[in-house]
């Protein structure tokens, strides 16, 4: 396999569309075959997604309806990282505004791409615990609903679809490997 | 006091752009409160990604080169859902374009969005047993190493970064406890 695919020297952007959250443009570049390749990509903030969980084992996850998806989805508290914010910060923020709590301990789960065929995003997931109330604003055209569950409960919710995201699955799956609760 | 809806009704779509593997809109929606908003959504077809795992209990990963991440990362294999095709057609074509073999045994392991904060991509995950060797063309623009994993091994690959794609994580884990492996 060729190594010099991993360069973007050669490759030649060109903006298509550039929007209040996303942009995207279309990248030209030449394959290992020596064929020339478009292809469309997203531009996507780096987010964060945070599997937050008290002191009884019970995990907070966040309900609120999804355009893309068109339905209600149940979600792990996840947003965009602001411009210049460190992932961590991200995290502690989000809990504030997503599900009222700050935590006291935050151990990183991993790092991932959302959708690395056609887009930039990175997600970075974390553990929370010793979670305190601590209140900050929501996004205004955001309506979030929260729902406390079993960490016990989630294999479960996995298999009968009441889960049905990438990252929150990823998530929750690695914190209860940390929990140690396989 | 006027109630609205909680599901974010259309009131306007604009489309904005036309791929190969993308399209992009902006929706115009009535929020909860009755204001508007607007959301741009990426329209991606539904997808598979499949968990092989062979006699030995070794998981058949490929590596290729994504260009949004300007890497080269190693997944699950995975692919689009083509017009007529089931999940387990578009599943049992991906494993003999990407890895070369046929399954007799594929097991529904969850389906999810992708990324439902922006894009519409709905994935289902497969576990694959009973593998033989059996080739089909792959694409002609993907280039892929096949990588072979112990199943056991999963948590660790994934904690050592060498991993590091939201579905191939979720789907991973998911197959993990699906086998025992974990």
């Amino acid at each position: 396999m060729s190594g010099t695919l991993g360069n973007s020297a050669g490759t030649v952007s060109r903006s298509v569309y550039e929007g209040q959250v996303i942009n995207v443009r279309e990248d030209t570049f030449v394959l290992p075959d020596g064929r020339e390749h478009t292809a469309a990509i997203v531009e996507y903030p780096s987010s964060v997604s945070v599997v937050p969980v008290f002191n009884d084992g019970d995990v907070m996850l966040v309900h609120q309806f999804r355009k893309p998806a068109d339905c209600f989805l149940l979600e792990a508290p996840a947003g965009k990282m602001e411009p210049g914010e460190q992932p961590e910060t991200a995290a502690l923020r989000e809990l504030q505004e997503e599900i009222g709590h700050t935590a006291g301990r935050l151990d990183p789960l991993a790092s991932y791409w959302a959708a690395p065929a056609y887009c930039i995003q990175r997600i970075h997931s974390y553990l929370a615990r010793d979670l305190e109330p601590a209140r900050l604003d929501a996004d205004e055209d955001e309506f979030i609903g929260v729902r406390r569950v079993p960490m016990a409960e989630i294999p479960g919710m996995i298999a009968d679809g009441s889960i049905r995201d990438a990252k929150s699955i990823a998530s929750l799956l690695l914190a209860m490997r940390v929990m140690g609760d396989n | 006091m006027t109630m609205y809806p909680d599901n974010e009704p259309t009131i306007s779509s604009r489309s904005i752009y036309s791929g190969r593997i993308i399209d992009v809109r902006v929706d115009t929606v009535q929020l909860q409160n009755g204001r508007q908003s607007t959301r741009e959504i990426v329209d991606h077809a539904p997808s598979i990604c499949v968990v092989p795992v062979d006699s030995d209990g070794n998981v058949l990963l490929v590596r290729q080169y994504r260009k949004p991440t300007n890497d080269f990362l190693l997944e699950v294999p995975a692919g689009g859902i083509e017009p007529g095709e089931t999940p387990e057609e578009a599943t049992r074509r991906e494993l003999q374009e990407e890895i070369g073999h046929t399954a007799d045994n594929l097991v529904a392991l969850s389906a999810f969005w992708l990324a439902p904060g922006w894009c519409s991509e709905y994935m289902y995950a497969f576990l694959a047993t009973g593998l033989t060797a059996a080739n089909l063309d792959s694409d002609e623009d993907e280039f892929i190493e096949v990588v072979r994993v112990p199943l056991s091994d999963a948590a660790g690959v994934i904690g050592r970064g060498e991993i590091q794609d939201a579905k191939s994580v979720a789907a991973l884990l998911l197959a993990a406890r699906a086998l025992g492996a974990d």
